[in-house]
């Protein structure tokens, strides 16, 4: 499939300053499964220091030719709306790895599809870790990939702590800060479009698993949704973070990998049963896939990750990250996870440099 | 002499083989029909294409193959990706495994006739990988019940039982756990601990392939089935998948079979045929045996069935047949009592293998010391290849609490005399094996300790000898057993007059 960029109403923008001083550059192609991605338009910004920073658009003329123009908008008004508020959230909390908004509007614009403009400007990134990660599985590379594991760890710890569940954990939602490909300074959780704040309701709390389903955890391909709240969301988000982990790691997704190694006929898709049947087939596979994760470290590097790994995708949503767990420790802390990447990124650096 | 007492009762016990066994999962297939779900192209994987095209690197390349892989599809993007995967000059384990297909774990081999010895040194193998593993993953409930298996095989019955419990405690409603417990404590003589466990289950009256444990451990310890209803309104839910249903309805079936209601028996069991497991098929071939008359049944209805095969292969003396199926259970449920006893009772009586069958009956009494069916085929095995004293010793560990056991070792005490050159001593234990199995009504039992002794008598060139081998007579309806009538013209051939019916009359 193709993403052509074809000409959109709100290319009217380019060469527009938008709040903040930052003015509209160039028209970016939008995913369309990225949030919003079907009611959304994206731009680079810049501002007078000569940085750049994306700014999404909401796409009213593609919100207007949905089948259900009333309710479309309302929906798209609404999901806008609690992405907005999400990260109003995490700037008043001052989080520091998640991609805040710059700014955010909406204005009555005559120009524009609806009369309406609304857009976020998120603070600026290089792109997403896939653009950033070597292009080698090599030891001399660890050091990047644990600061950048290390990061989303305590940006999702941030989340958390703001009693948001982030649900969309992947490579594309973790960007990279920096100077250029080669000079990141950080990892940064990026869109909220999908998260579930406890404190305030929306539709995707209706939903089972909002997220992509590529990295969603495994309860869920097999239609079991964790009664408690805890375990269905911080749990996701956990799984998820060691998914995230594997893939940066050995350039495959748990999920995908955990797959591989269920017998075909009780591969999600296909079984259906109970949860409790088949959880510890889930067992077995996730422990064969760490394996092969794993596989990609070096010895010293394996043994620290491997139970981390066990940890975050347990098949049971009520025991991940069970590792985690002391007298005054939540299951759901992530401070052992975001320690370890910490050991595990200073420990390659340091390897790297005691190595003649 | 010798003789196959699970032949008078058969239950349907679950089977418990190792948790990575292809028929395994069997048991853990959905217990009603469902449609197959087909995970589909989404926005999600539109836009990890999209990227992926945008920029045809190694991060996006690997992100598509992994959505794709969650997904099961393949598009020509992603076979684009995998090229670019490829291409790459040191792919990790992970993404190679990927790129190289929807790939199958290959199946557990278990099953496939092995050497004995191999048996064993697999099991020891066993333990000692499930321990390392269990060592550093302990949450596997599976990995516990394997290692449970390695140890029943061998014969640590303790600590069987502790990986069992461990297995229990992990995963205290999974059905493969449950089952594989139930064979364990069957196996361990403790099935009010088995019921204990199926009745902890919350789900036990609405999966029916716990109440088929359930009724057949019932029926095992002889307590009365308490879930008759619950199995038949389950037995009559037609969103029930046929081989969800097909041990359960062999089980209300065999229960129907003992109660004399034949009618009933041979709907349910032709019920449990429909899409039947190999227990099911095996249970069926074993009913047919009993007089269930009009269920169609084939040993070869399902794959692997290997104690359905041996039965069969017995029923119609296919010898050669029986000993490859039996081998084959046997490396199945290698702790398996029966499998042990059919193995050696096939080796003695199909092809007078003593050897193979004093190494089967020796096998089989790791995981079952001092079972007295065992001891005593051991021990005629070894009489027949002159081990008399190790046979001797193998009779005085014998305690069977059953009469007809105890008369059976007191005919095998007959042959070992003989071979030991008692000839007196002999007589009289034959004698006294023959009165005993008469006084209890056991004349077919009866009939074949007569061949047996003249067997003896025959090869020990006794006057006697002749005089027994005239009154063996295949029309006499009292050796009509195919077994007696093979030992029978074996005894025949041992004389050197051939078994024809016209010398008989």
């Amino acid at each position: 499939m193709t993403t052509a960029v074809g000409a959109s109403p709100y290319d009217a923008l380019i060469g527009r300053t938008l709040a903040g001083g930052w003015t509209v550059s160039n028209r970016v192609p939008l995913a369309p499964g990225s949030t919003g991605g079907h009611f959304s338009v994206g731009y680079n910004v810049t501002n007078p220091a000569g940085e750049t920073a994306f700014c999404k658009v909401l796409d009213f003329q593609s919100v207007l030719s949905a089948a259900d123009p009333l309710g479309a908008i309302q929906q798209a008004s609404t999901d806008f709306q609690h992405e907005v508020l999400s990260l109003e959230s995490c700037r008043g909390l001052r989080m520091n790895r998640v991609i805040l908004a710059l700014e955010s509007e909406t204005t009555a614009d005559f120009a524009m599809p609806a009369s309406l403009l609304s857009y976020i400007i998120f603070e600026p990134a290089i792109g997403d870790i896939r653009a950033v990660l070597p292009l080698t599985f090599s030891s001399g590379d660890l050091p990047l990939r644990f600061a950048l594991l290390h990061d989303a760890a305590i940006g999702l710890g941030e989340l958390h702590g703001a009693r948001i569940a982030h649900q969309d954990i992947k490579p594309s939602n973790l960007l990279a800060i920096g100077a250029s490909p080669s000079d990141v300074r950080m990892g940064k959780i990026a869109d909220l479009g999908r998260a579930i704040v406890e404190t305030r309701p929306h539709r995707f709390d209706a939903l089972e698993f909002p997220g992509d389903r590529t990295y969603a955890p495994p309860e869920y391909m097999y239609r079991s949704v964790p009664t408690n709240d805890d375990d269905r969301r911080k749990g996701a988000d956990l799984y998820q973070l060691g998914s995230l982990t594997a893939f940066v790691v050995s350039g495959a997704a748990m999920p995908a990998l955990v797959k591989s190694q269920i017998p075909v006929h009780l591969r999600w898709g296909v079984w259906r049963g109970d949860y409790v049947d088949i959880e510890p087939v889930l067992r077995d596979a996730t422990e064969r896939a760490v394996e092969i994760v794993v596989n990609s470290l070096p010895n010293w590097c394996a043994a620290e990750i491997r139970p981390m790994l066990l940890n975050l995708c347990d098949p049971d949503p009520k025991r991940r990250n069970a590792g985690a767990t002391g007298v005054f420790v939540s299951r759901f802390s992530l401070a052992k996870v975001v320690s370890l990447f910490d050991r595990m990124q200073k420990l390659a650096t340091y390897k790297i440099r005691a190595t003649p | 002499m010798t003789l196959v007492p699970a032949d008078r009762d058969r239950y349907i016990v679950p089977r418990w083989r190792r948790s990575s066994n292809a028929a395994s999962y069997q048991e853990l297939a959905a217990t009603r029909q469902v449609d197959e779900l087909v995970e589909g192209v989404d926005a999600n994987f539109l836009a990890r294409e999209a990227e992926f095209e945008r920029a045809p690197g190694l991060w996006t390349a690997a992100d598509l193959i992994s959505a794709a892989a969650a997904r099961g599809i393949e598009t020509e993007l992603v076979r684009a990706a995998a090229s670019v995967v490829r291409s790459h000059h040191a792919p990790t384990a992970a993404l190679s495994l990927l790129i190289a297909g929807p790939d199958v774990p290959t199946p557990d081999l278990t099953g496939s006739p092995a050497r004995l010895g191999q048996l064993g040194d697999e099991a020891r193998e066993r333990v000692r990988i499930a321990r390392a593993e269990l060592s550093e993953r302990p949450r596997n409930a599976f990995r516990w019940l394997d290692l449970a298996l390695a140890h029943v095989t061998l014969g640590n019955v303790g600590s069987g039982r502790r990986a069992i419990e461990t297995s229990l405690a992990l995963a205290p409603q999974n059905r493969l756990v449950l089952r594989s417990a139930a064979r364990f404590f069957v196996h361990v003589d403790d099935p009010e601990q088995a019921l204990f466990w199926l009745e902890r289950s919350q789900r036990l009256t609405g999966d029916p392939w716990l109440l088929a444990a359930h009724i057949s451990v019932s029926q095992v310890a002889e307590i009365p089935m308490r879930n008759v209803r619950d199995a038949r309104l389950l037995l009559g839910d037609a969103s029930i998948a046929s081989i969800s249903a097909s041990e359960l309805s062999a089980a209300v079936a065999t229960q129907e079979l003992g109660a004399g209601k034949d009618k009933s028996a041979r709907a349910l069991m032709t019920k449990a045929l429909l899409d039947p497991t190999e227990n099911s098929v095996a249970q069926a071939i074993w009913a047919r045996d009993k007089g269930l008359s009009g269920v169609d049944v084939r040993a070869n209805a399902v794959p692997r069935a290997f104690e359905a095969d041996t039965l069969a292969a017995m029923q119609t003396s296919d010898w050669d047949s029986a000993q490859v199926a039996v081998e084959g259970w046997l490396a199945d449920e290698p702790f398996s009592l029966r499998a042990s006893v059919h193995g050696s009772y096939i080796a003695i009586t199909g092809h007078e293998d003593y050897q193979r069958a004093y190494e089967l009956a020796d096998f089989g009494l790791r995981s079952n010391p001092g079972d007295p069916m065992l001891l005593n085929n051991a021990a005629f095995a070894l009489a027949n290849l002159g081990r008399i004293e190790e046979a001797n010793d193998l009779l005085t560990i014998a305690e069977p609490e059953e009469p007809t056991l105890q008369t059976l070792i007191q005919a095998t005490r007959g042959l070992v005399a003989f071979r030991d050159g008692e000839v007196l001593a002999g007589r009289e234990r034959y004698r006294d094996a023959i009165g005993s199995f008469i006084k209890r009504g056991e004349t077919d039992l009866a009939a074949l300790c007569q061949v047996m002794w003249t067997r003896e008598e025959v090869r020990a060139s006794t006057d006697l000898g002749k005089s027994l081998a005239s009154q063996l007579s295949l029309s006499d309806p009292r050796f009509r057993h195919r077994d007696t009538s093979l030992w029978i013209s074996r005894v025949k051939t041992a004389l050197g007059a051939g078994p024809t019916r016209s010398s008989d009359a």
